[in-house]
């Protein structure tokens, strides 16, 4: 490896202030496996550090460690210098080390100060102080907010807030109890580019105010944007420090996996005129609620690859519902093949070659519990080789199943493991073969790669092209630009359950996406 | 293999262990002697007419832990056997007695009665649960009672055989040919010999094939893996093409038709008839115990099936010993209770071994991290442009 200083920590900060956390030696072992077996990390105060890894590599784990949710076996941990050991979060929080969690821990029904101050409210003096003092909460989140440009407005309800607005939320929580130190944990993971470049603008202002911010992301353009130092971890071990200055996305990306990166560059178009799924004028009107599809139609043709671009919540989960028949449609039709589809049950359409990589694997496309072989029947139980009349054939189930563990580097010790043992990406890897293999003709894939790591990931998209190339129609959600752009042979922007806009992936830039998708292209919405 | 079966045996031996501890431990607060009383389950427990009984009351009990347990497997809790056995026992003893044919046509007609008729009241809830999403639990257990009015009124009104025939409140009785025999005889031949006085029923066979078949729908058939998907994981099973209101309906229809077979022991054995005291009380429960300590595997609920048997027929002895016979209710409690806590001790640790030895095999060669150049499929590599 050519790039950075290999050896941790290195990048020295101002040489008098001690490091605003340091963590020496981690070593936190599980049963049967090591998290973290070397983990060495040096954050200078007021300075946005940034950890990088791939799913599984022990971020997650070195994050709980730092704020107290889970015990290191071996190591040390210092705050500004002064060793400290943690037994529950609030160890942590009393530090001055707060969380922002990936997934946002609030009450839609209540308001942002009552959001902020939970758990932690200021009470009124004596004999009142059985009661929040929601004037001296106010006032201090209003202080906050100016002084670290993260303007909400606190009496609104948190139902009401985007995305973007939460997060804040989220950051000024953890500011109104003392937290002088950030953890964020993936925080653009459910951002669209606009709120990306929004919330690294509130953390270089958080920065010149003297918070430090440490933050874990795979998202390599970011970090190179935002970070003023970057850790790579890479199994369980700190492998390299860098500034951004000094290394390209390419190169952490070899750190990361120790090999080359992938892209999902897709050109030499293999679209067909024969179109194989259509969709037309489906609308769902959900009693009493906003249409959660209106007027949705397009074509797929054999071999093409169309994307659906969109923040989540917009539509995506309904389109897929109608075109598998998980749902009843309020308008509209659905054919495959030229046949109309649109009154045939879901598993008549899965027989008829609809082929479908749920976006959560675990809620839509697992039995955890079965062996693998089992979870390779499901979805094709009616057909051979897993079936030979009413009965299964789990000799044919079983020669399948290691045909797609072989094919699709499926990483198992055998077939009868069960599916929860495996890794995310070892799991989706076995998902995706076992819907390929099936030879479908039209492969639903919402967000095939999310959650695995780069090869996984890699192998996937190959797969996925390979498919197209024999004449499959897909249908790709995602909420990976990049991986929109780079596979699709169309890209269509759904907003509010309409698609919106339809553009040549050769020719779309995310942030021209982003701006279909969050409506701002017809005016403001957040 | 050696070590799957060491492990799923493990919980329900601890729990016995552990339900036999505690029993000695109240045997000996109560100033009853353990030893004594071990000593005759141990000993006139496994006499040959203690075990004619153990197998005879076995055959109830399993078929009542695979009804409930079809209802398990797809986490539908089919609270309801109790009363689907009670009426399929009434309706199939009048049916049988109104009716001449011959004999093994009557047996079958009897026993397809009470299917019918168990699986006809199992289709209330299934109903209610599959098109108003009533809770089955809900709506079975008050079926339970309901059951109880219907058969009384039943047999008040229409069912009851005149008085002129017997004092006692009941059906007619069933013609020979309607009868299961005896299977003293066939063991004779095969030189096991029972003495006349204890009757080994043949119910014990229509267990076996319930038992076969509930292997054979369940684990290898079609609509087996849909049911056990949609268990383990509906939605998922859903996205699969699974109808899942189909699956409620159907999979409490045949656990309500295999219950209608538990009451029947009796009926088309040595009583022949209906009445108030020739079908046990309780069976339906005591199925929901069985199923759970058999972990709804076949073979697992026919140990348990012959373990609360036996437990039941030590009783007798004991209190011929001028023993509490209590206690071997006291034990069936507590390996209940035990055994739940102690499946999930073993799940946990398996689980775990199990993940362990993945990550061994799968991160062997320790730091290296997977290669990131999967070989792939059928090269496609021209297409991958370097970054």
């Amino acid at each position: 490896m050519t790039a950075p200083t290999q050896d941790p920590p290195a990048a020295a900060p101002d040489p008098g202030a001690p490091p605003a956390v340091e963590l020496v030696g981690i070593v936190k072992r599980f049963p049967g496996v090591v998290a973290n077996r070397d983990v060495n990390l040096r954050v200078a105060p007021a300075t946005i550090h940034a950890i990088v890894g791939e799913n599984g590599a022990g971020k997650s784990t070195l994050m709980k460690i730092l704020y107290g949710m889970q015990a290191p076996d071996e190591g040390t941990i210092s705050v500004d210098g002064k060793q400290v050991s943690f037994k529950t979060p609030n160890d942590a929080i009393d530090v001055g080390i707060g969380m922002v969690h990936q997934h946002f821990m609030l009450a839609d029904n209540l308001t942002v100060i009552e959001n902020i101050v939970l758990g932690y409210e200021p009470r009124r003096s004596f004999p009142f102080n059985f009661l929040v003092d929601t004037g001296a909460a106010r006032k201090r989140i209003i202080e906050l907010g100016q002084r670290y440009g993260l303007a909400v407005d606190p009496d609104a309800l948190v139902e009401t807030l985007g995305v973007g607005q939460r997060q804040r939320v989220e950051i000024l929580k953890v500011l109104f109890r003392g937290a002088t130190t950030l953890i964020l944990d993936e925080p653009t993971a459910v951002l669209v580019p606009q709120e990306v470049d929004e919330l690294f603008a509130n953390l270089r202002d958080l920065k010149r105010e003297g918070i430090t911010i440490l933050f874990i992301s795979h998202k390599l353009d970011e970090v190179l944007a935002a970070a003023d130092d970057i850790t790579v971890i890479r199994a369980g071990a700190t492998v390299a420090t860098a500034k951004p200055a000094d290394v390209t996305t390419k190169q952490l990306a070899e750190l990361m996996v120790g090999s080359e990166l992938p892209s999902p560059a897709t050109r030499t178009s293999t679209v067909t005129d024969q179109v194989e799924l259509s969709v037309q004028g489906i609308d769902i009107f959900p009693l009493g609620l906003r249409p959660t599809l209106c007027e949705v139609s397009f074509d797929i043709h054999q071999g093409e690859i169309v994307g659906i671009a969109g923040i989540e919540g917009n539509g995506q989960t309904e389109l897929i519902a109608a075109i598998l028949g998980l749902i009843e449609l309020d308008a509209g039709s659905v054919r495959l093949g030229g046949e109309d589809i649109t009154s045939w049950p879901t598993r008549r359409r899965r027989d008829a070659g609809i082929g479908y990589v749920p976006e959560d694997r675990h809620r839509h496309a697992l039995l955890l519990d079965a062996p693998l072989w089992e979870n390779e029947i499901l979805g094709h139980q009616s057909r051979p080789p897993n079936a030979k009349g009413p009965w299964i054939d789990r000799a044919g189930a079983r020669k399948r199943t290691e045909e797609i563990v072989e094919r699709f580097d499926v990483r198992t010790p055998n077939i009868e493991v069960r599916a929860e043992a495996l890794s995310g990406g070892n799991q989706q890897k076995l998902i995706i073969g076992r819907e390929l293999m099936a030879e479908p003709r039209v492969m639903i894939a919402a967000h095939p790669t999310r959650g695995v790591d780069v090869g996984a990931q890699a192998a996937i998209w190959d797969q996925l092209r390979e498919a197209r190339r024999n004449g499959l129609a897909t249908l790709l959600i995602s909420a990976d630009l990049e991986e929109l752009i780079g596979l699709s042979d169309r890209l269509l922007v759904i907003f509010e359950g309409r698609i919106v806009a339809e553009l040549d992936p050769a020719t779309a830039t995310p942030t021209a996406l982003g701006e279909h998708m969050t409506g701002s292209d017809r005016g403001e919405d957040a | 293999m050696i070590r799957r079966i060491t492990m799923a045996l493990a919980a329900p031996v601890l729990a016995i262990a552990f339900a036999m501890a505690v029993s000695a431990i109240m045997l000996a607060l109560t100033d009853y002697s353990a030893t004594e009383v071990f000593r005759v389950i141990f000993d006139d427990g496994f006499s040959r007419t203690n075990l004619v009984t153990t197998v005879n009351r076995a055959a109830p009990y399993y078929i009542s832990g695979v009804a409930v347990a079809i209802g398990f497997k797809m986490n539908l809790f089919n609270i309801g056997v109790e009363g689907q056995y009670k009426l399929a026992a009434l309706f199939a003893a009048a049916a049988a007695a109104a009716v001449e044919l011959p004999a093994p046509l009557h047996v079958l007609f009897t026993l397809l009665v009470a299917m019918l008729v168990g699986a006809a009241w199992a289709s209330i809830p299934a109903l209610l649960k599959a098109y108003r999403g009533v809770s089955e639990v809900i709506s079975s257990i008050m079926l339970n009672a309901t059951a109880l009015g219907v058969g009384a009124f039943f047999i008040q009104r229409w069912l009851r055989a005149p008085a002129t025939e017997s004092p006692v409140l009941g059906t007619r009785t069933i013609s020979p040919s309607g009868q299961l025999p005896s299977l003293n005889g066939l063991l004779g031949v095969i030189g096991i010999d029972v003495p006349d006085a204890t009757r080994v029923q043949s119910y014990v066979v229509v267990a076996a094939i319930v038992g076969v078949a509930y292997y054979l729908l369940i684990w290898r058939s079609r609509y087996g893996f849909d049911l056990r998907a949609t268990g383990s994981n509906a939605e998922a099973a859903t996205a699969s093409g699974v109808n899942s209101k189909r699956m409620i309906i159907t999979a409490m229809l045949i656990s309500g038709a295999v219950a209608g077979l538990i009451g029947m022991n009796n009926i088309m054995g040595p009583a022949a008839r209906y009445t108030d005291v020739s079908v046990v009380t309780g069976l339906g429960f005591t199925g929901i115990a069985i199923a759970l300590l058999g972990r709804n595997n076949p073979v697992g609920i026919a140990f348990a099936a012959l373990l609360w048997a036996f437990m039941d027929a030590v009783q007798t002895p004991l209190s011929n010993a001028n023993l509490p016979k209590q206690i071997t209710s006291i034990m069936q409690g507590i390996t209940v209770l035990s055994v739940v806590i102690a499946y999930e001790v073993v799940r946990r640790i398996s689980a775990r071994q199990e993940l362990a030895g993945l990550r061994r095999e799968v991160t062997a060669g320790g730091a290296a991290p997977p290669p990131a150049d999967p070989p792939s499929p059928t090269g496609s590599g021209p297409e991958v442009a370097p970054a």
